[in-house]
Formats: structure tokens, C-alpha cells, sequence
């Protein structure tokens, strides 16, 4: 029994230094929910102009495109954010954990970002949907 | 000590692959999602894989895929999109698709079972002539 309490301990240590840094590294986001069907041939659902607003509608297919790369662009900024701050996350919480509890403050979840991505990924679905309505070649390399 | 030994052991055995995944298929029509034979079956190489629909070819939908692959030590490298492609393809291939639409992408994070993990999702299809 002498012998198996400083395994003991380590181990709880262990789970506490991993539930420490799980919390304050960052959880992963899951990828967004599919759109519903609305072009394959048993679709239950078309898409019509009712779908979308007036200033969308105008859009030409390459507009759309030029828009989505933008889109791109802005996420792929917030994602560089957010695993920037995930590295350093990481480093903080070790040092908390470990060393010095002040180093935890030194965290930062990415909420802001995670929210920026949130409102792309919504702009990107409805820029998919428009692409869909108006029979934009489809691009397989995207 | 010898707990120790073991437990060290064991780390290192499963540090020896790198990542890991999971996935799971839903079937979109009500009689649930049809898993090709063998013959019918495509190789995942030739399974395209888009972020977009696909306007130019009728299609039918074989199910909804969803892959997480995750890293298996904290001292691994992160998951990437190419490899969630990957697991998406293999899924796909098994049902006998030709392309996977609509892929997303969560972003790399802490999950219950993994120090880093990424999701992805997407529609399997098969063309129609």
C-alpha cells in the first residue's frame, strides 16, 4: 500500500495538470451540420428565388466566387488565430500547472475568433446555396 | 516502479501511430444507406472531394459522412484537412460514391479522447448516367 500512494498521488496529479490544460487549451469546434438536399434527384426541396435576398440574386457566378475567396481568406486568419493561441495555451497551462499559477492568465480560449468563424461558415453556406440555384460550373478543386 | 515501467510502455506503444479516427455514416433516404458490393466498391483515389455542390451532373445521395481523426499523443502533430479528406474518401469508397459534396471542416482542439482532433462532414453521391 506504502509503495502504490506516491503512484497514487502522480496519477491524480496527472489528471489534474490534463483536466487543467484541457480546459484552457481550447476544445475542439466540430465541422457544421450539412445543408439540406436540395439539388440531387430525390431532393425533397428546390431552391427558389424566395431563397434568397434581392441584392444576392444579382450576384454573377464569378462574384460569387470572388466572394467566397474572400471568405476563404478571412477564415483561414481566424483558424491561424486560433491555433496560435492554442500553442500558447498549451505552454501557459504546463507552466500553470506545474510551475507558476499566474501563467494561466496568460490564456485565451479564441472565442472571438471561433464567433468569426461561426459567421463565415454561415455567409459560405448561403454563397453555396446561391452557387447551387444559379448552376455555377461546379469547381471540384475548391 | 514497475507500474511505471509499464505505464511508460504503454505509452510508447500507442505513440507509434500517429493519429487515429473514427466515422460514422447516416443514410439520408429512409431505407438507410446502401454499402456497395466489392465489385461496385471505387478505389478512394478516384472519389472527388468538394466544398461546393456539384451543378453539371445528376446525382444520387448515399448518405452523410462524418469523420473525426485525432492525434493519438499530446507529442504528435495536429490532424490535418488532407487527412480528414482521406477518411472521407475511404467512408465514401466503401459505399461505391463518386464524389463527396459539401465538405466542412471543424477546427483542431482538445476533445474527450484525443489532445488534438478535427472533424469533418460531407455528402456522398453517385453519379447518374
Amino acid at each position: 500500500m506504502e509503495r502504490g500512494e506516491p503512484l497514487f498521488f502522480c496519477l491524480r496529479k496527472l489528471l489534474l495538470l490534463i483536466m487543467v490544460v484541457g480546459f484552457i487549451a481550447g476544445c475542439a469546434t466540430s465541422a457544421r451540420n450539412l445543408p439540406q438536399d436540395y439539388s440531387s434527384i430525390d431532393a425533397r426541396k428546390r431552391l427558389n428565388v424566395e431563397d434568397f435576398d434581392t441584392a444576392a440574386i444579382e450576384l454573377t457566378c464569378s462574384q460569387i466566387d470572388d466572394e467566397l475567396k474572400i471568405l476563404e481568406h478571412d477564415y483561414a486568419l481566424q483558424a491561424q488565430d486560433i491555433e496560435g493561441k492554442r500553442v500558447q495555451n498549451q505552454v501557459a497551462g504546463y507552466l500553470g500547472a506545474i510551475f507558476i499559477l499566474p501563467a494561466l492568465l496568460a490564456t485565451d480560449n479564441s472565442a472571438q475568433a471561433k464567433a468569426k468563424i461561426e459567421n463565415i461558415n454561415r455567409a459560405k453556406d448561403q454563397l453555396y446555396k446561391l452557387r447551387t440555384f444559379k448552376k455555377c460550373p461546379s469547381n471540384s478543386g475548391r | 516502479m514497475r507500474r511505471i515501467m509499464l505505464l511508460i510502455g504503454g505509452l510508447l506503444m500507442v505513440s507509434a501511430c500517429a493519429t487515429w479516427s473514427t466515422s460514422s455514416v447516416q443514410g439520408v433516404g429512409d431505407s438507410g444507406t446502401p454499402v456497395a458490393s466489392k465489385a461496385e466498391q471505387k478505389s478512394p483515389q478516384d472519389i472527388v472531394i468538394t466544398e461546393t455542390d456539384i451543378t453539371d451532373r445528376k446525382y444520387k445521395v448515399l448518405g452523410d459522412i462524418a469523420v473525426t481523426v485525432n492525434k493519438t499523443t499530446i507529442f504528435h502533430s495536429d490532424p490535418t484537412k488532407e487527412q480528414v479528406n482521406e477518411e472521407l474518401r475511404k467512408e465514401a469508397a466503401k459505399l461505391g460514391a463518386d464524389a463527396v459534396i459539401f465538405v466542412r471542416y471543424g477546427t483542431v482542439g482538445i476533445a474527450f479522447t484525443s489532445w488534438g482532433s478535427l472533424d469533418g462532414k460531407g455528402r456522398a453521391i453517385v453519379f447518374l448516367p
